[in-house]
């Protein structure tokens, strides 16, 4: 009996120590193209780190029931526009002004307000939808599912986007 | 129209977007160790003893206002005996003197004067529209939004209860609904004595319909089904959120009511 414990609690620490390795992984393979999405949807470079981290929080939070042998990228997406479309996260983002990006340097900074604004006119649809497809290469179905919407919604949301940077 | 614009754009929001530093340390949950327990047990232990010594005190005073007035003393020690002995920490409770009394007088009953107070009812009973007055004090524009700031103030006698999250409504001044919210999943009971005032913010976004009758105001749903209709801004405000997407539904959500 001692021995068919012992080995299950080994069992239980070797699985413990794949998931954490795996998470480990993801962190280092997926975080950017995390915050990438997290910035195209909320235009705020400060909320785009945050959402970041918790997106990660969530999927280590997470790393007992997942299946890590399916690509998780797609999970930490949809985690973090969830997340980021929280209803009293994206109130507080609207009514608090918006904090200076402290990570980035002084000249970059300015680069970024300028891009910040002339992206500041789409709606986090509409951004999100343009990066993804024109930026990050996924194909309108791709990104509809992600984004929790259909792909004509997708493609007219692309445009919007584009006519909108065209005319502004 | 400047068609390559789109492009110069998304170019230098990648390298911006590339240059992001991720932290070196991936956030993990912090875990309380279980060494915590002890110390809190023991902690909760001398809170349970602070408790029963005041209840002692307190209600030990006599009609005259000596302490130790009453002859119960000895159940109170056993109580403060039973408290210290659940402290795992702490070591078997000594019994505490009893308190002795000697009264130099024999104690004669005197009359004690009702309280005239009204005692507060022990059970709030839930608000109703008639209890409460709601207003809207200022609209600001948001990014494709607006956000309404709003009151709710108990305009009755007694305390009642509100849900601290309703399902809003943006309505015209035909009380037609403009943008229906949802229903709340979870939400908490606040008490709002009377004259106390509840503030929240509401927020709406995406109306693509037909220009609607002034004033525009908001309503919450109760539970009950009832409506608390808010009064307007002003009686000619007909201003809505704007359209972002006729093909996306409107929407509208409320933070908690807070005090």
């Amino acid at each position: 009996m001692y021995v068919g414990v012992t080995t299950q609690m080994a069992t239980v620490k070797s699985t413990e120590i794949t998931q954490e390795r795996a998470y480990e992984g993801a962190y280092a393979d997926h975080w950017a193209d995390v915050f990438r999405f997290a910035l195209a949807w909320t235009n705020d470079w400060a909320a785009a780190e945050d959402l970041a981290q918790e997106a990660f929080l969530r999927l280590w939070n997470n790393r007992g029931r997942l299946d890590w042998g399916k690509p998780v990228l797609p999970w930490l997406l949809v985690a973090t526009r969830r997340l980021a479309t929280d209803r009293f996260r994206a109130l507080r983002r609207r009514l608090l002004p918006t904090t200076q990006p402290a990570s980035l340097d002084p000249g970059q900074r300015d680069r970024w307000l300028d891009v910040c604004a002339a992206m500041g006119d789409l709606s986090s649809l509409e951004r999100t939808a343009l990066v993804m497809t024109a930026v990050e290469g996924a194909s309108y179905e791709e990104a509809a599912a992600l984004l929790g919407t259909s792909a004509g919604a997708l493609r007219a949301a692309v445009s919007r986007a584009r006519t909108k940077l065209e005319t502004a | 129209m400047d068609p390559s614009r789109p492009n110069r754009i998304l170019r230098e929001w990648t390298a911006l977007a590339n240059s992001a530093r991720r932290p070196a340390v991936p956030p993990r949950r912090v875990v309380v160790r279980s060494g915590l327990a002890g110390p809190t047990f023991a902690g909760a232990g001398l809170v349970a003893v602070a408790i029963v010594v005041a209840v002692v005190w307190l209600g030990g005073r006599g009609p005259n206002g000596t302490i130790g007035g009453r002859a119960t003393a000895t159940p109170t020690t056993a109580a403060i005996a039973t408290a210290v002995a659940a402290t795992p920490t702490q070591p078997p409770a000594t019994p505490a003197p009893t308190p002795v009394v000697a009264p130099s007088t024999p104690i004669t009953p005197v009359a004690t004067p009702r309280p005239t107070a009204r005692p507060t009812p022990i059970t709030v009973a839930a608000c109703t529209p008639s209890h409460l007055a709601a207003r809207i004090t200022l609209w600001e524009g948001a990014a494709g939004h607006r956000i309404g700031h709003l009151e709710l103030k108990n305009v009755g006698a007694e305390a009642c209860k509100v849900p601290s999250l309703e399902r809003p409504q943006l309505l015209d001044g035909h009380g037609t609904v403009l943008i229906n919210g949802t229903n709340p999943t979870a939400s908490t009971l606040l008490t709002v004595a009377p004259g106390a005032v509840l503030k929240t913010l509401v927020q709406d976004g995406n109306y693509c319909g037909p220009a609607p009758a002034a004033p525009v105001t908001v309503a919450f749903v109760l539970p009950s089904g009832q409506k608390i209709i808010a009064a307007p801004v002003s009686s000619t405000d007909a201003t809505v959120p704007p359209c972002n997407g006729p093909g996306m539904p409107a929407d509208i959500e409320m933070q908690p009511w807070t005090h």
